[in-house]
C-alpha cells in the first residue's frame, strides 16, 4: 500500500503559506504597471482559471484511484513516454524556478543589505534549497503546517499596517482601464501563477477525505482573496506609484503610525515573509528533482537534488545581470508553455484509461 | 563514502571558516557611518551645482560631543546623488540615508521643476518614502545650521513641529516623499509642502553685558532664540511652486482633508452678550461631503459640506461660574461667526488656487474617480468652470 | 560445565571462572553430614541475611538430605537450584549467592544483592514546588518499585532484560499493555536486543544506541528524574526504560514540545501553566536568536534598529577593538568558561568565583573598552533564557554558536537559512513513527490540547492521537 506523503490539510496550508508568499514581492508593481488600478481584477482572473483548473484535475483524479500522475502515464502511454512527458515537466518546474528565486535574491540583496556581495548572502540558500528537495513532498506539507501561521499572521499585519494610509479611493473608477489590459495584466503575471501544477502532481499522494475539492479549492479561494486584498490595498496607499514599489512587503508599512514612532517593525512581516519564501521558491524545485528522479529511476538519492540546485545556482550567477531580459522572455512566451503544460496536458486525462500498477 | 563525506564535510567548514575570517563581505563598519537624519537641498544658479547639506546625528552622551554646525556636512555636485556621495569623500563615513525623515528644499531648489531635485529620492530607496519634504523660505543650510531650543539638532526639533501628533495636526499641511510624488503624478498635478520659516524670539533670559573700560555700568543684552515656523503651504502645479495658503488657510485646508480632533480655531471678533471679544473654539467633531452637482449642465458645482461640531476652549470675557465649561453651549452669533469664517477661507484658498491654475481640492482627480461618466465633458477645465459652494455647519457640542 | 560432586573440585573450577579477587568469599561450613561452601562477593552480599537466612539454618540441619529438601530450610523466598558452574558464576558475580555442597551436583543459589545506593530524594533536575517530592534513584529495584506504586494494574508490563558484556546491567522496559503501541513496544525492543556493548555506566548509553538518527544534533529520547512524570508518559502511550545505574529514565517516542512541558503545569492552574510555557517559548527563542540578531542588525541591517537604540549602540561601541560578531564570540565564550567552571569548582571556591567572575570581569570588560554594553546585555540574557528549558539546553547553546555565526557572516537571510532549515529538519524527521514536532507539524488537533499551550488536565479526554494507542480515552464523562 502507498505510504501517503501529504495530507489534504497540507495541500490546503502550502497553497496559503507558500503560494501565498511566493505573489508578495513584486507581483503587485508588475500587475500596476501593466493593469494600473484593475491589478486586483488580474489577480482574481489568474486565481479564478487556476482554480478552474485544480478543480478539474481533483475532479479527474478520482477516476484514477489513487494512481499518481506518473502511473496514469505509465499505464497509458508506457513507461518510455511517461518519462518523456515527466522531463518536460522537469523543465518546466525548472524554468518556473528561476524568476521567483532571481526575484528573492533581488529582494533580500535590495532591501536587507546595503553594501554586502550576492555571492555570500545568497548563495547558501541553494544548500537549504537541495536539502528541501532531497526531502521532497513530505517536507511540504509539514513544512506548510507550521508556515502557514506566520505567513498568514505577516501578511494580515502588512495589510493592517497599509490600512492606515490607504484611500480606497484611488481604485476607482473601476470602468476606466480596458479589459484587454486587465487580461494582458494576468497574462504577464501569470508566471506567479500555475498553482494547478503542483496539484497534479500531489494526485495520489494524499489521501482523499470528505470534501477534498471543497477544502483544497477553499484554501485556494482563501490565498486569492489575500493577494487580492494586499495589492487592492497597496494600490490604495501608493496609487500611481505602486508600479514603482517592487518590495512591497518592506514598502506598504512605511507609513504608518507604529512604524514611524517605533521603528521598521514592519521588517517583523517582511522577515516572516521572506523565511516563507525560501521554502514556496524551493517547491518548484522539488517538483523538478522529482520529475528528474522518475526520468532517471531513482528515489532518495542526494546527486539528483545537488545537480539541480548547482545548476540553478550557476544560472542566477551568470544571469543576474539579465533580470530583466528573462523576465521578458519567461513573462512573455515561457508562460504560454507553462499555460500548456498546467492546463492543456491535463485535459488529456480526459482520455486515458483507469490502470493498475504493480508497486 | 563515509570517509569521503566526512573529509567534504571538514573542507566545507575549513573553507567557510577562512571566509568568515579573513573577509569583510564588503560592510561598512558602523562607526565609519554618518547616520543622516535629514538633509538639506539648495542649488546654485550660477555655478549650476547642488549643495547638500546632510545632518548627522551624533549620541548626545558622548565625550566628544560636536556642537550642531559641525554635525552638519556639506557637499557640493551636479545631481543630489552626486552631492551626497561627495559627503562621503569628505568626511570618509558611508552616508546612511535610511534615517533620514526630513528633506528640506532650499529657496533655491524650488525654482523650476522641483521634481528635477528630488529625482534621486524617487528613484532611489536609500531614502525612505516617508521622509517629510519641506521648502525653505532661506537656505537649506541656514536652516539646519539654526540653534533652536526646542532640541541640540535642528532636525529633531524640525520633527517635533512637522509630526508632531500626525493625526491630529492641523496646522501643519505635512506631506512625505510619497505624498508630493504621488500627487505631483496625478490627474490635478497639484501637490503641496509646508514652507519653512525661521522666525527669532526672545528666549526669556537675559545676561549681563561686560563692562567696558571706563564707561558706565554693562547693560542687559537680550537672547534671541529661533523657532520654526510651517504652518504656511506652498503648493506646486507639476512641480513648479506657485502659490502659499497662510496658516489660517492651511488649517481650513487640512480640515478638509485630515481627520481634525483636537484643532482649535481662533474667532477675534465673537460677540457675546452684545459685547465683541475673542474666542478659541474645540473642533471637536467635523463631517465631511463633497460632491459634484451636474444639475446645470453649462454650470457644474462642487458642493463641499461641512458639519463642524465646536465646542468652548476659551473665552477672552468672564462668565459666571455655571458657564465656565468647556461643555458649554456657544451662541449662535459665534457659531454664525465661525461658520463665516470658515466659509470665507475655504473659498478664498479655492480662488488662490484657481487663479494659479493649483488643483487644491482635487477636483479632477474627484471628478474621474466618482463622475467618471462625466469626466470626458468637464475633466479637461473642471478648475476654471466648477462653481464652489461651501456648505458649512456649525454647531455647539451641547446644543440649546 | 556441569557441578562435580567432588566440592573442592567445583571450588576449585569456580575459582578459575571468578577469578582471584579478594572479594571474593569462600565460605565453608558444614551442613548436616555434608561439608558445604558459601561463594559471594562480599561487597555486593547482604553478609546479614546470608548469615541468619542461609548459613544458620544450613548448620542445623542433621542427617542426609538432597538438594532439594535442603533449599527448603533456607529462610528466603529467591531460591534456585543450579548445576552450571558458569552459570553459577555469573549469579554470583551479580550478587547472588552460591551454596555448593560435597557430594551434590546441583547448588543452591540464593539473591541476597545489596548494594549502597542514594535513598529517595527530589529529582535535582526536576524541581516543583507543587506535586511530589520523590525521584528516581540509581537502584533499578527501588524505581520500579516507585512506579509499582503508582501503577496496580496487570496491564503494567516490565520486560526485564541485561545490556553490556562486563556490566550485565539490568534493564527494564515499561509499558502499559492496551496503551502502548504493540508495534512501538516490538521496535524498542528490537532495539534493545540489538545493543553490544561492553559496559554502560548510564541510561543515556543506552538512549545514544537507540536513537534513530546517529549523527542529530537534536535529543531523540525523552528522559525525566520524576515517577510522576514517567506516569502521565506511560499512561499517554509512551514507553519507558529503566536502566540499572541510572536514576535518568527513558521515555519513547520522544517529541520536542515535552521539554517545555514542566510536571508542576499540570498540578497548577492551567492559566498560569499557560503563561509559564509562553514564557519558556520566547525565553528560548531570546536565547538562540538575541546575539545572532543583535550582531547581524549592527554589521548588516543598521536601517532595521530604531534611531535612538541605533545611537544608543554607537555611543557604547565606540573604541571596542572587536567587530561585533567576535565580540559577541568573545563574551559568549567568557559565559561558557564561567559556566562550565561553576559546575567543576569545589562547591566552597565556587560561589564566591562564580560571582567574581560574572561580575568583576562584565565590569572590567566593559570598562576597559573589550566589550560594549549592550553586547554584554545581550549575552547575559541569552544565558539565563537558555536554561528555562534545561532538558535541551545541549541543543540550544550549539545552535546559538550556529546562528551566530550565520549572523556574523551571512547576517539576516543566514538567519533565515537556518531557521528554515531547522524547520524543515524537524518537521521531517520521525522517533519510531511519530513526528518529532507533533502535534504542531503535522498538526493533530486533539493533541492540541497539551502542547505549547495545554487544557485543563479534567478537558483532555483522549490519549494523543500521534501515539496510535488502542485504548483511546484517557478520562470518561464525569457527568453521566
Amino acid at each position: 500500500m502507498r505510504e501517503y506523503k501529504i495530507s489534504v490539510r497540507q495541500i490546503c496550508f502550502s497553497l496559503v503559506a507558500f503560494s501565498l508568499a511566493i505573489k508578495m514581492i513584486m507581483l503587485t508593481a508588475v500587475t500596476a504597471s501593466i493593469s494600473g488600478r484593475m491589478l486586483w481584477l488580474s489577480a482574481i482572473v489568474n486565481f479564478a482559471v487556476d482554480g478552474l483548473f485544480i478543480l478539474y484535475i481533483l475532479k479527474i483524479s478520482e477516476k484514477f484511484d489513487g494512481l499518481d500522475f506518473y502511473e496514469i502515464l505509465e499505464v497509458n502511454i508506457g513507461k518510455v513516454g511517461a518519462k518523456i512527458v515527466f522531463a518536460l515537466y522537469a523543465i518546466i518546474f525548472f524554468v518556473k524556478a528561476y524568476i521567483p528565486i532571481l526575484e528573492q535574491k533581488t529582494f533580500i540583496e535590495i532591501t536587507l543589505y546595503e553594501t554586502s556581495p550576492t555571492i555570500l548572502t545568497f548563495m547558501p540558500f541553494f544548500i537549504f534549497s537541495a536539502y528541501f528537495c532531497f526531502k521532497g513532498m513530505r517536507a511540504i506539507g509539514r513544512c506548510a503546517d507550521i508556515a502557514v501561521w506566520l505567513t498568514v499572521l505577516a501578511v494580515l499585519g502588512l495589510i493592517a499596517l497599509t490600512l492606515q494610509n490607504a484611500d480606497f479611493s484611488e481604485l476607482l473608477p473601476l470602468a476606466d482601464i480596458p479589459l484587454t489590459d486587465v487580461l494582458s495584466g494576468g497574462i504577464k503575471t501569470s508566471l506567479w501563477y500555475f498553482d494547478s501544477l503542483y496539484i497534479l502532481f500531489f494526485i495520489g499522494h494524499f489521501k482523499r477525505e470528505k470534501l477534498t475539492k471543497t477544502k483544497i479549492l477553499g484554501a485556494f479561494a482563501i490565498e486569492g482573496l489575500m493577494i487580492a486584498v494586499f495589492t487592492a490595498a497597496t494600490f490604495a496607499e501608493f496609487g500611481v506609484l505602486t508600479e514603482r514599489q517592487f518590495f512591497a512587503p518592506v514598502k506598504v508599512g512605511l507609513f504608518s503610525v507604529a512604524t514611524l514612532n517605533i521603528g521598521r517593525i514592519d521588517y517583523i512581516a517582511a522577515f516572516v515573509i521572506a523565511t516563507s519564501n525560501v521554502f514556496a521558491i524551493a517547491v518548484p524545485l522539488v517538483f523538478c528533482t522529482y520529475c528528474v528522479n522518475k526520468v532517471i529511476g531513482v528515489d532518495g538519492k542526494v546527486l539528483t537534488p545537488v545537480i539541480i540546485n548547482a545548476i540553478m545556482a550557476a544560472l542566477i550567477l551568470f544571469t543576474e545581470k539579465y533580470l530583466y531580459v528573462f523576465f521578458g522572455f519567461i513573462s512573455g512566451y515561457a508562460v504560454y508553455a507553462f499555460a500548456f503544460f498546467a492546463y492543456v496536458v491535463p485535459l488529456i486525462m480526459l482520455f486515458l484509461k483507469k490502470g493498475s500498477i504493480k508497486r | 563514502m563515509k570517509a569521503l563525506r566526512s573529509k567534504i564535510v571538514i573542507l566545507i567548514i575549513a573553507a567557510t571558516t577562512f571566509l568568515y575570517f579573513t573577509n569583510d563581505y564588503g560592510l561598512v563598519d558602523i562607526e565609519k557611518t554618518a547616520i543622516i537624519v535629514a538633509i538639506g537641498i539648495d542649488y546654485e544658479e550660477e555655478k549650476e551645482e547642488y549643495s547638500v547639506t546632510a545632518q548627522i546625528a551624533v549620541p548626545e552622551s558622548s565625550e566628544n560631543a560636536v556642537d550642531n554646525e559641525q554635525c552638519s556636512i556639506e557637499g557640493k555636485g551636479k545631481t543630489v546623488a552626486d552631492a551626497i556621495d561627495s559627503v562621503g569623500v569628505n568626511t570618509g563615513w558611508y552616508p546612511l540615508l535610511s534615517f533620514c525623515h526630513i528633506v528640506l528644499l532650499g529657496n533655491g531648489a524650488i525654482t523650476g521643476d522641483v521634481a528635477d531635485t528630488l529625482s534621486f529620492i524617487i528613484r532611489s530607496d536609500r531614502i525612505p518614502d516617508s521622509a517629510l519634504v519641506v521648502a525653505c523660505e532661506k537656505k537649506a543650510k541656514d536652516v539646519l545650521n539654526t540653534k533652536t531650543p526646542l532640541d541640540n539638532v535642528s532636525s529633531f526639533a524640525l520633527e517635533k513641529v512637522l509630526v508632531k501628533d500626525i493625526a491630529k495636526s492641523d496646522r501643519i499641511a505635512s506631506s512625505s516623499v510619497k505624498d508630493f510624488i504621488k500627487n505631483y503624478y496625478s490627474l490635478c498635478e497639484t501637490s503641496q509642502m509646508p514652507l519653512l520659516k525661521i522666525i527669532e524670539i526672545d528666549d526669556g533670559s537675559s545676561k549681563e553685558g561686560e563692562q567696558s573700560g571706563g564707561s558706565g555700568g554693562g547693560g542687559e543684552k537680550k537672547k534671541k532664540a529661533s523657532i520654526f515656523d510651517a504652518t504656511s503651504t506652498l503648493f506646486f502645479k507639476k512641480g513648479e511652486a506657485k502659490m502659499t495658503l497662510d496658516s489660517e488657510e492651511t488649517q481650513v485646508y487640512n480640515l478638509i482633508y485630515k481627520n481634525a480632533l483636537d484643532s482649535y480655531i481662533l474667532i477675534d471678533d465673537a460677540e457675546i452678550d452684545g459685547e465683541k471679544t475673542a474666542a478659541v473654539l474645540d473642533i471637536n467633531e467635523i463631517t465631511k461631503d463633497m460632491r459634484f452637482d451636474f444639475s446645470d449642465e453649462k454650470s457644474p458645482k462642487f458642493i463641499l459640506k461641512m458639519n463642524v461640531r465646536l465646542g468652548f476652549e476659551d473665552l477672552k470675557k468672564t462668565q459666571p461660574v455655571k458657564d465656565l465649561t468647556p461643555r458649554q453651549t456657544i451662541p449662535d452669533e459665534i457659531l454664525e461667526t465661525t461658520r463665516k469664517k470658515i466659509e470665507k477661507l475655504i473659498i478664498s484658498a479655492f480662488k488662490k488656487g484657481r487663479e494659479n491654475d493649483c488643483d487644491i481640492l482635487h477636483l479632477k482627480e474627484q471628478l474621474y474617480k466618482f463622475n467618471f461618466d462625466k469626466f470626458g465633458a468637464y475633466g479637461e477645465d473642471i478648475l476654471k468652470t466648477v462653481e464652489l459652494i461651501a456648505e458649512i455647519n456649525c454647531s455647539s457640542e451641547i446644543s440649546n | 560445565m556441569e557441578l562435580n560432586a567432588n566440592i573442592n573440585i567445583s571450588k576449585l573450577a569456580l575459582k578459575a571462572l571468578i577469578g582471584e579477587s579478594d572479594d571474593i568469599i569462600f565460605f565453608d561450613f558444614t551442613c548436616g553430614e555434608y561439608d558445604a561452601c558459601a561463594v559471594y562477593v562480599d561487597s555486593i552480599t547482604d553478609r546479614d541475611m546470608l548469615g541468619m537466612e542461609v548459613i544458620s539454618p544450613l548448620k542445623k540441619i542433621e542427617g542426609k538430605h538432597t538438594v532439594k529438601e535442603l533449599s527448603k530450610s533456607v529462610t528466603l523466598a529467591n531460591v534456585e537450584l543450579v548445576s552450571e558452574i558458569r552459570t553459577i558464576a555469573d549469579l554470583v558475580l551479580g550478587g547472588h549467592t552460591a551454596i555448593l555442597f560435597d557430594g551434590k551436583k546441583k547448588a543452591l543459589s540464593v539473591d541476597l544483592k545489596k548494594f549502597e545506593t542514594r535513598s529517595i530524594a527530589e529529582p535535582p533536575t526536576g524541581f516543583s514546588i507543587r506535586g511530589p517530592r520523590s525521584g528516581f534513584t540509581e537502584s533499578i529495584k527501588t524505581n520500579l518499585s516507585l512506579m509499582r506504586r503508582y501503577l496496580k494494574t496487570d496491564d503494567f508490563i516490565v520486560e526485564m532484560s541485561e545490556v553490556g558484556k562486563m556490566t550485565k546491567t539490568g534493564v527494564a522496559l515499561l509499558y502499559i499493555k492496551g496503551i502502548a503501541d504493540e508495534n512501538l513496544v516490538k521496535g524498542v525492543r528490537a532495539r534493545l536486543g540489538k545493543i553490544k556493548t561492553d559496559g554502560v555506566p548510564d541510561s543515556s548509553y543506552i538512549a545514544k544506541h537507540i536513537n534513530e538518527r546517529r549523527g542529530s544534533l537534536f535529543k531523540q529520547v525523552g528522559s525525566t528524574e520524576r515517577p510522576d512524570v514517567m506516569l502521565e508518559r506511560l499512561l499517554e502511550g509512551r514507553v519507558g526504560i529503566i536502566v540499572d545505574g541510572s536514576p535518568f529514565v527513558l521515555t519513547l517516542p520522544y517529541l520536542l514540545v515535552e521539554d517545555f512541558q514542566s510536571a508542576e503545569d499540570y498540578y497548577i492552574s492551567k492559566y498560569r501553566a499557560n503563561v509559564v510555557r509562553t514564557i519558556r517559548i520566547i525565553a528560548l527563542l531570546f536565547s538562540i536568536l538575541l546575539p545572532s540578531l543583535f550582531v547581524s542588525a549592527q554589521l548588516f541591517h543598521i536601517q532595521l534598529l530604531p534611531q535612538n537604540f541605533l545611537l544608543t549602540i554607537i555611543n557604547s561601541i565606540k573604541g571596542i577593538p572587536l567587530s561585533p560578531s567576535l565580540e559577541m564570540f568573545f563574551i559568549l565564550l567568557i559565559f561558557e568558561i564561567l559556566n562550565e567552571t561553576s559546575v567543576r569548582m569545589p562547591k566552597y571556591v565556587g560561589m564566591a568565583l562564580g560571582v567574581v567572575g560574572a561580575l568583576v570581569l562584565g565590569e572590567t570588560l566593559v570598562h576597559a573598552g573589550i566589550v560594549s554594553t549592550p553586547a554584554v546585555l545581550i549575552m547575559a540574557l541569552s544565558g539565563i533564557s537558555i536554561y528555562t528549558v534545561p532538558e535541551i539546553v545541549e541543543t540550544t547553546s550549539i545552535l546559538r554558536l550556529i546562528f551566530l555565526f550565520l549572523a556574523g557572516s551571512v547576517g539576516g537571510y543566514g538567519i533565515i537559512l537556518i531557521s528554515a532549515f531547522m524547520l524543515c529538519y524537524l518537521t521531517t524527521s520521525d522517533n519510531y513513527g511519530v513526528p518529532y514536532l507533533a502535534p504542531y507539524a503535522p498538526l493533530i488537533a486533539n493533541d492540541m490540547q497539551d502542547g505549547f499551550q495545554m487544557k485543563s488536565i479534567t478537558d483532555m479526554k483522549r490519549r494523543p492521537v500521534v501515539f496510535a494507542s488502542r485504548n483511546k480515552t484517557r478520562r470518561g464523562n464525569e457527568n453521566a
